[in-house]
């Protein structure tokens, strides 16, 4: 067993692979991606526990579990999109144990990281050896030298609800600091051996907002999606965070603006394709897909909210509940 | 008084197996549960390239951490191995040469696991990296470089079949339509819950004793002894419970030579226990496999000819490959009627593990393209596709064209039953878009008529012991792995004597204790140990029936066995007559004192049926189990998504032993089958696993299993024990061409190309789309 530290201070936090539910760092202690001491986070303080930010937001701490998090009434009313991720992500076993600030902070899942016999550019060495590989497990919008998508369902509904992460010693900063652009050698994330993620802090909900998530996926549940959205909509505002597309948590914003002028998505998700820097012809399907994921949303969500023009596009007729039923996908 | 009832016959109840409290009670006992004093761990170091040759390989910093004990390479273990003798390709470690990522070089033992791991890493092997051959294209391009160079004629085509039945050409002219198409089949493993483990201890006398995570002890024992260079007397092989093999487990592998060797050279007893990303790499799972059909159809439907040709995509090691290339051909004579027949495989080496027996061995990819195949003529010819299959159902008691003889035969009860469960008939095409059902059938072999080895002897013995407490012992050599072969053993062995199986104590998978059976494969125990355990207990009955008949006066054919008991004397079952009788244990002792021990042993040898073709060698056997399914399934054409959402499943398994394993077997195919339909794939990129963990690689959850409706069909065949036959492998041949033929009737797409998943299935939505259709 590698060397395993328990502190009991967040001060003492650092140095080291830290581990909460550790169904992410326990895997990759098997693959030799582990390198440094573990630092189990189990007796740190202040990490746990959902209650409210000032001026009407909520704060998640970083060790809060992802089915306590499903489950929680408030971000159930307030961020639904947000509750519906975390319940419907991996399975329940993993829902269990993993936590809101792990699910953020997990590595990639690409194989040639996976593997202890190769150093690609995500674990220290140079390059991608899954570049120029066709296979719909690809980013296609990548825009670094990694082609893996980024494994973070719940970073996208960060983005969607315009969240701040609260790192010590940094401070409270955006999501898209939290991952940077991609290009980081070595992490998916810009949280420093000498930092510790503490919560996540969302803005109070819009007046009429509305917010949903849907994955497209070629196993119904314990999986990582082929593409998947959380939109987060009200009057005059949408916000399209996207997965299973890029290298690092994205929003698109020509969707979003698509969105709000009710233009049809399929120009947009062709533009997109047209000038995606990994297209291959696996991953090309990820564009109708990533359409079609947004307007299944949209429609559970009854369309775009009042005050906006209508889309332009029939809504496709999909009335699906919005927790998962029993068997099925949807 | 007597009790109300009489002992019920277990044969054909739905009975919770003998074996089944303990695995559920978490109490049985797995390879990885077994602990010896100063048992050491080993590890291997893999190999990082699809193909090299081994330069140089760097123990010394390993070897000088604390706690490691010693390690082994290739040269030391240099004899190759494999289960099919004219096809032994295989070394526990790499010898000269890796062949795919993955493969094992060294094997360190130390004091416990993460010892073993460190000294791994600490190993260094200097490679001269060759370019690797990982498609079939590269296989048959003979300028790429050959993979097992040192052979006599050294080829990446392991072998090639090729064989002929009738007039094909003759089958064409006359036929009224003629489809050809071609059909890829994916690799897919079998993602066994237990993982692949062996312990190794030298006895006190020398003598070797190896615990193998195994479905086949006999062939693992012989392999282990000849690569030790033992004498096969000398090494005793335990199976202790298996999580069980789907065929993952059927050839020898560097757990048990390893294990086996390292405690001989280090004098400790050595475990190895892979890890599940290691399982990928043993692998032997089913072959990717590119197939070409033609088939040719009468206007009336009736087959007149088939042709075909199939190129498996092996991996680096031969393993059952040999048999694989049979089995691609010869079923497609069943259960359709075919008088000529012409098929042609390639079973090719590749730079990737290893592929062997998964589940269906072989048949399961031909049998996707036939399937798919009929409903497409159906189409074309304005056919039901359910009576396009019935018109060309074989009868009982027939030849094939390839000269398989068969003999009981229930597939057109199979069709019946599930066309009219599911309203195929009336339902299909009217559920919209979207939504689909689909029909295929299928046959499959019980047990292979001729050994993999060439000898004379059984196939399978079963020695039964009763002795005067009245406890009655089963021994045999059998691997139980879960699929229920204690229970069949007990079941037979109870009925014969008016016993609950429980009553039995059944003893298996132990080279010095049981006699010897082939295995867990190809579908053979049920028949053939069954029969086995039958021959063993019906003379020691004879025996019983005598001495209670001279007890009490009757004729032999008036004894009865199970009679209700006496509950005031507090006894069981008993045995004798409507008036007069004795008990279980009494009866025993009468026998036990008139014939002296009451100890038999019972085999089973195929019967010698002569083919016209002496080339058929592979592919015979006494019986053959047949399959037919209908599967509802719901296509999202936004998103690909293909959801499986029913599965009527009728099986002809000659008879019913035990209803619940049965069911669970024919309900644990059509699962399998519906990850190999819509999600499952061993897929690599440049020689790499791509999902080398079960979070990957895509077997599917509760959520994705449809339900299942099960219809067994018993059509008691003559030779089979009680008239059984199998349902461990048969009810899966169907299941994907019943999947793609629903996704026919729901979207209007032919998908030749499993697994179905969303992005094929939009691939396919936007050709269409391009090319003007719907």
């Amino acid at each position: 067993m590698s060397d395993v530290r328990h502190p009991t201070l967040r001060a003492q936090a650092i140095w080291g692979e830290r581990r909460a539910g550790g169904t992410d760092v326990m895997d990759r202690l098997h693959h030799g991606r582990i390198a440094a001491p573990i630092v189990d986070l189990r007796d740190v303080p202040g990490l746990d526990g959902v209650g409210p930010a000032p001026g009407g937001g909520l704060r998640v701490g970083s060790a809060v579990r992802l089915a306590e998090l499903a489950a929680d009434e408030r971000v159930r009313a307030g961020w639904p999109a947000l509750a519906d991720a975390a319940g419907g992500l991996a399975n329940p076993q993993i829902r269990n144990v993993a936590t809101f600030g792990g699910s953020l902070l997990q590595r990639t899942r690409c194989a040639w990281f996976r593997s202890p016999d190769f150093r690609c550019y995500k674990a220290g060495g140079t390059g991608c050896p899954a570049a120029g590989v066709d296979h719909p497990w690809h980013a296609p919008l990548s825009t670094g030298p990694c082609v893996a998508p980024h494994p973070s369902t719940l970073a996208l509904a960060l983005l969607a609800f315009d969240a701040k992460v609260e790192i010590e010693p940094r401070g409270l900063i955006e999501v898209a600091a939290l991952y940077g652009d991609g290009m980081a050698a070595g992490a998916e994330h810009t949280v420093t051996e000498e930092e510790l993620l503490v919560a996540a802090i969302l803005p109070p909900p819009r007046p009429g907002a509305v917010s949903g998530w849907f994955r497209v996926a070629s196993r119904g549940r314990a999986e990582w999606p082929l593409v998947e959205v959380i939109l987060h909509l009200a009057p005059g505002f949408a916000r399209v965070a996207v997965g299973g597309m890029h290298s690092v948590p994205a929003r698109v914003p020509e969707l979003e603006a698509a969105l709000l002028a009710g233009a049809p998505l399929d120009p947009v998700v062709a533009t997109l394709a047209a000038s995606a820097p990994h297209a291959s012809t696996s991953t090309r399907t990820k564009f109708p897909q990533l359409a079609r994921a947004v307007e299944i949303v949209v429609a559970r969500l009854g369309g775009v909210p009042a005050a906006l023009p209508a889309p332009s596009f029939a809504p496709p007729a999909v009335p699906a509940p919005a927790t998962p039923a029993p068997r099925g996908r949807r | 008084m007597r009790q109300p009832e009489p002992v019920p016959s277990p044969i054909g109840a739905y009975a919770r197996k003998i074996d089944g409290r303990e695995r559920i009670a978490g109490r049985a006992q797995f390879v990885a549960d077994l602990t010896v004093p100063r048992m050491a761990h080993a590890k291997f170091v893999r190999s990082p390239h699809p193909h090299a040759r081994i330069v140089a390989i760097h123990l010394d910093a390993a070897l000088a951490l604390p706690g490691v004990f010693g390690a082994c390479i290739g040269e030391e273990l240099p004899k190759r191995y494999g289960v099919i003798p004219v096809a032994q390709d295989e070394t526990a470690l790499a010898l000269g040469k890796v062949r795919y990522i993955g493969e094992p070089v060294v094997c360190i033992a130390a004091v416990d696991e993460e010892t073993a791991h460190r000294a791994c890493a600490a190993v260094r092997v200097d490679y001269e990296v060759l370019p690797p051959v990982l498609t079939i294209e590269d296989a048959l391009d003979a300028s790429k470089p050959v993979i097992h160079d040192y052979a006599r004629k050294p080829s990446n085509v392991l072998r090639r079949v090729h064989q002929a039945y009738g007039n094909v050409d003759a089958g064409f002219a006359a036929a009224e339509v003629v489809i050809e198409e071609e059909y890829v089949y994916p690799g897919s493993t079998h993602a066994a819950l237990e993982s692949h483990a062996a312990l190794a201890q030298v006895e006190p006398d020398g003598k070797l004793t190896l615990w193998s995570s195994t479905q086949n002890p006999h062939y693992v024992h012989r392999d282990v002894a000849r690569v030790l260079g033992l004498r096969e007397q000398d090494v005793r092989l335990i199976k202790p419970a298996v999580g069980a093999g789907y065929g993952g487990k059927c050839d020898p592998f560097c757990t048990d030579i390893c294990s086996a060797y390292l405690a001989r050279k280090l004098g400790r007893p050595v475990r190895i226990v892979l890890e599940r990303e290691e399982v990928f790499y043993a692998h032997r799972g089913r072959h990717p496999t590119r197939l070409w059909l033609k088939m040719g159809f009468s206007a009336a439907g009736d087959i007149t000819a088939i042709d075909f040709k199939a190129w498996a995509d092996g991996g680096a090691y031969a393993s059952y490959g040999v048999v694989t290339s049979y089995y691609l051909g010869v079923f497609m004579t069943l259960p359709y009627r075919v008088e000529n027949y012409r098929f042609e495989s390639h079973r090719l080496y590749t730079n990737k593990p290893p592929c062997g027996p998964k589940r269906g061995h072989g048949a399961i990819q031909p049998r996707f393209a036939l399937e798919a195949h009929l409903d497409k003529a159906a189409a074309r010819l304005g056919l039901d596709p359910a009576e396009l299959r019935r018109r060309n159902c074989i009868e009982p008691n027939t030849e094939t064209c390839n000269g398989l003889r068969v003999t009981s035969v229930g597939i057109r009860e199979c069709i019946d039953a599930v066309v009219k469960a599911s309203g195929y008939e009336t339902r299909r095409g009217t559920l919209g878009p979207g939504r689909g059902l689909g029909l295929a059938a299928s046959a499959y072999m019980c047990g292979a008529l001729h050994p993999v080895y060439q000898n004379e002897m059984p196939h399978s013995a079963v020695q039964v012991k009763i002795d005067r407490s009245g406890e009655v012992v089963v021994s045999a050599g059998t691997a139980d792995i879960g699929q229920g072969s204690n229970h069949m053993l007990a079941g037979l062995v109870a009925a014969e004597l008016g016993l609950h199986p429980e009553d039995i104590r059944v003893i298996e998978g132990d080279t010095s204790l049981t006699p010897v059976d082939l295995g867990s494969y190809s579908s053979r125990v049920t028949f053939m140990a069954g029969n086995a355990a039958l021959a063993g207990v019906r003379p020691l009955r004879a025996k019983i029936v005598e001495a209670v008949a001279a007890k009490l006066g009757c004729a032999p054919e008036e004894v009865r066995f199970g009679l209700a008991g006496h509950p005031e004397r507090g006894d069981g079952p008993r045995v004798g007559t409507e008036t007069s009788d004795v008990s279980w244990v009494d009866a025993v002792w009468l026998a036990e004192e008139r014939f002296g021990p009451l100890i038999h042993a019972g085999g089973y040898t195929p019967p010698k049926i002569g083919s016209r073709f002496r080339r058929q060698s592979v592919g015979p056997s006494p019986a053959y189990s047949f399959t037919a399914q209908v599967a509802e399934v719901a296509v999202d054409e936004e998103t690909g998504e293909v959801r499986v959402e029913k599965v009527w499943v009728a099986h002809d398994c000659g008879r019913v032993l035990n209803l619940a394993i049965v069911e669970g077997q024919i309900e644990g195919c059509v699962y399998m089958g519906v990850g190999e339909a819509v999600s499952e794939e061993q897929a690599y990129d440049k020689g790499l696993i791509r999902a080398p963990s079960l979070l990957e690689y895509k077997v599917p959850t509760i959520h994705e299993c449809p339900e299942i409706v099960v219809f067994p069909v018993e059509s008691h065949d003559p030779e089979g024990p009680l008239g059984a036959k199998e349902a461990g492998e048969g009810p899966q041949l169907s299941t994907v061409p019943a999947i793609a033929n629903a996704i026919h009737d729901a979207t209007g797409l032919w998908l030749n190309d499993p697994p179905f998943t969303p992005e094929k299935v939009l691939r396919a939505l936007d050709r269409r789309r391009r090319s003007g259709g719907r």
